[in-house]
């Protein structure tokens, strides 16, 4: 027997965050109703994507290349590397800075409790690239969760090892925020962590 | 069930359906509780970023089942700057928690002895040893701590230099030849306090307690450790 392909088609939409029965039957009507030229188009690209991306094989970044645009240009600063836990962090960072060294993607965080360990990041592969290349400085930009704070924790004694140069970015007031309104926490880190202008 | 302003610590969460976290609770009054934070990871959420470990925190739930849903968590001072190794034996101390005291079981002696532990991390620079005496306060509130002072079968009190083999549900044995699971008396009657300073006796004491907590854990490894270990 084989399954009524609108059904199929229902549960599957719901592997997408955000979507309940109810999007899901949304979603499908207008497809099907209104715009099955743009369900075809859906379809392709999502087969070709979960067939063509994979990992980088330098920083573990989404790409459908051996290496990504960024390990793969020439343009970048070798000597440093970022490392981040999601490859919405380098978006991120590509958009906001104009940071220009490499990245590094954990995919997740260190997390003992969950079973997390150090190989399900790719820290064996990190540290084969700590011994190759020659980055003079690794900018930790895991989040500021105490499991983000233990992953900074153990990639500062991986690269304090072998001698680089380790930054954290900083934590404080967001830019345009009210002291007020800031979140107790990050108001008593920006104070201790507070730079002398002047003197 | 309702509860209002209950202080309490989150020893872990898990992110749960959309937005929502589903914590492990350690509270004064009601012991170890896993509840639902709703919605606590929204951008919006007057929550977001309260909920994580180390962070001192009044508490209201509302329970039926086995989960309560959070409807009150405010931050109570500061959170705990746990930096470096410290914050990883803090996490142990979360995972001895979460792995040996059973949910819903009042332990207000042991919560005392948390937070005691926890800020002891955030100055000691003796970390060792706060971790030896949390291991030896825990066991001795979930009631399995055996006699360590004296031997299990005549009930002599141990002799400092000699040699005993630990028994995990009856204590110290008599023994003639060392091996794995045999100490010195001394280090038996050092337990409570973890007064150990020479580094052998150190390395003693940890393991034994390391055998006690192995013992009640029927098997199963503790993570936080065997990560410790496999980044020296």
């Amino acid at each position: 027997m084989s399954s009524d392909p609108l059904s199929e088609l229902l549960t599957a939409l719901r592997c997408l965050p955000g979507v309940g029965a109810r999007s899901s039957q949304r979603m499908a009507l207008h497809l099907l109703e209104r715009d099955r030229e743009g369900g075809r188009r859906l379809a392709e690209a999502l087969a070709r994507a979960m067939s063509e991306i994979r990992r980088c094989r330098q920083c573990r970044n989404f790409t459908a290349e051996e290496l990504c645009h960024v390990c793969a240009s020439t343009r970048r600063d070798r000597s440093r590397l970022c490392v981040v836990e999601s490859p919405a962090d380098v978006l991120a960072i590509e958009q906001a800075t104009a940071y220009d060294g490499l990245y590094f993607v954990l995919l997740g965080r260190l997390s003992p409790l969950d079973g997390i360990g150090p190989d399900d990041l790719g820290l064996d592969l990190l540290s084969r690239r700590l011994d190759q290349e020659s980055f003079e400085e690794m900018v930790i930009a895991t989040n500021t969760t105490v499991e983000g704070e233990a992953t900074a924790q153990y990639l500062v004694e991986m690269a304090g090892r072998r001698g680089i140069r380790v930054s954290r970015l900083a934590q404080g007031v967001p830019l345009g925020g009210e002291l007020e309104h800031t979140d107790r926490s990050t108001l008593a880190h920006a104070f201790s962590a507070r730079q002398v202008v002047s003197g | 069930m309702r509860v209002t302003a209950c202080t309490g610590w989150v020893l872990h969460r898990r992110p749960w359906r959309e937005s929502s976290l589903l914590v492990e609770l350690f509270t004064t009054e009601h012991g170890r509780i896993g509840a639902v934070a709703r919605g606590a990871r929204s951008a919006r959420s007057a929550w977001r970023g309260l909920a994580e470990p180390f962070q001192p925190l009044e508490l209201g739930w509302v329970r039926r089942g086995e989960l309560a849903t959070l409807n009150a968590l405010e931050p109570v001072g500061q959170r705990l700057t746990l930096a470096g190794r410290s914050l990883w034996c803090g996490l142990y101390v979360n995972e001895l928690l979460m792995r040996l005291l059973p949910r819903d079981d009042p332990a207000p002696l042991l919560y005392d002895h948390y937070q005691v532990t926890l800020t002891a991390l955030t100055s000691s620079q003796d970390q060792a040893a706060v971790m030896r005496r949390f291991e030896w306060h825990l066991l001795t509130e979930l009631g399995v701590m055996p006699q360590l002072d004296r031997e299990a079968e005549s009930a002599q009190p141990l002799v400092p230099d000699q040699l005993y083999r630990l028994d995990p549900e009856a204590g110290p044995r008599s023994c003639d030849k060392p091996a794995a699971g045999t100490f010195p008396g001394r280090i038996f009657l050092m337990a409570d306090q973890a007064k150990a300073t020479d580094p052998v006796e150190r390395r003693q004491l940890r393991d034994l307690m390391r055998l006690l907590i192995e013992h009640q854990l029927d098997g199963t490894t503790l993570q936080t450790p065997k990560l410790f270990r496999s980044w020296k």
